[in-house]
């Protein structure tokens, strides 16, 4: 049974935030693959999760930038209708996350965290599915869930949000690995 | 069935309900919809990406409504619209998932959980999407 689910609605919108952030983290490797792949720079992307994390550490002096990092992000999603290879989609998934994020500063009664995970969920049993893996059996996914719940771990501990997200990051950047099991350095 | 899973079922119906009423109305309204433009026929977990994505748009336009004039407000309204006709078939798509979809009931748990909470973010979306259209010239915050 996973318990993160359950979990995730006692978070409160810092610690809400602070778990999508890391599953975006977490599926950057996969955006990154399909930017290399159709020539695309990452780093525009990569700016504004790294000013998200800045937020969560308590460090943004102001949130008026990120209105405009919103329509930023609108323009680099990418549409997977005008792409032939099956990435676009993951790597929607992790800018539509990177999104939600970002609108989540601008307006605290924004809580995707449910919806954000169920959407990362949906992803890796899709791509689970086209390789013919069992669920049950599949590497990918308990790591899936040892993930969450080791992030759920931390961010509910008691101590300053600087020194969680300190230790947050390299969690989540999970040794540049994604939850699909991307990697660029492979 | 657990305690939450009821909880969540019964959330679930209420919901329904009530997102139903809402689309009729916001339907009526929306004569206008250009749903032709949008032919994705994916996977489950495609109607949950654009359902995200346009909830993010329509809350992003919502924002925006008090501080614009008479004519971009009425532009805001029909962009607002656009994006619910074409939500609104992924919606009914994805709340019909059926059970066997799910490789296992923890998952499916999650699964409801997550419908509970994309409906009740609709709801809130067309509540506020109705106001607006009563209201055009009227600062309606959030």
């Amino acid at each position: 049974m996973n318990h993160t689910t359950s979990s995730l609605n006692d978070l409160n919108q810092w610690q809400q935030l602070a778990f999508c952030t890391a599953l975006c983290e977490r599926s950057f490797p996969n955006y990154e693959l399909f930017c290399d792949i159709e020539s695309i720079e990452s780093q525009p992307a990569r700016k504004i999760l790294n000013k998200v994390w800045e937020y969560l550490r308590g460090q943004l002096k102001s949130t008026k930038n990120m209105e405009k990092q919103l329509e930023v992000l609108t323009d680099l999603i990418p549409n997977p209708e005008d792409y032939e290879q099956y990435g676009a989609y993951p790597a929607m998934d992790t800018l539509l996350n990177l999104q939600s994020c970002v609108q989540s500063i601008l307006d605290s009664s924004i809580q995707d965290g449910t919806n954000i995970q169920m959407l990362t969920h949906e992803r890796l049993l899709e791509v689970l599915e086209l390789q013919g893996i069992d669920v049950e059996e599949s590497e990918l996914w308990q790591r899936q869930l040892a993930f969450e719940s080791q992030i759920i771990e931390l961010i509910t501990q008691h101590g300053s949000h600087a020194d969680m997200v300190k230790s947050l990051i390299p969690l989540a950047k999970d040794g540049g690995v994604s939850q699909l099991g991307i990697c660029l350095d492979d | 069935m657990t305690n939450i899973s009821r909880y969540v079922m019964t959330l679930l119906i209420q919901i329904k309900t009530l997102v139903v009423s809402l689309i009729l109305i916001c339907c009526a309204s929306m004569s206008t919809a250009d749903e032709s433009d949008h032919h994705h026929d994916g996977t489950h977990s495609d109607d949950l990406l654009y359902l995200l994505q346009y909830k993010i748009a329509i809350s992003e336009l919502q924002q925006a409504f008090s501080g614009q004039s008479p004519e971009e407000q009425a532009s805001n309204l029909a962009q607002q619209q656009t994006r619910f006709n074409k939500a609104m078939p992924l919606l009914k798509r994805y709340l019909e998932t059926p059970e066997s979809r799910y490789p296992n009931m923890s998952i499916y748990h999650q699964s409801l959980q997550s419908r509970g909470a994309l409906l009740a973010d609709y709801v809130k979306l067309l509540a506020h999407h109705s106001e607006q259209l009563q209201a055009p010239s009227k600062s309606t915050n959030n």
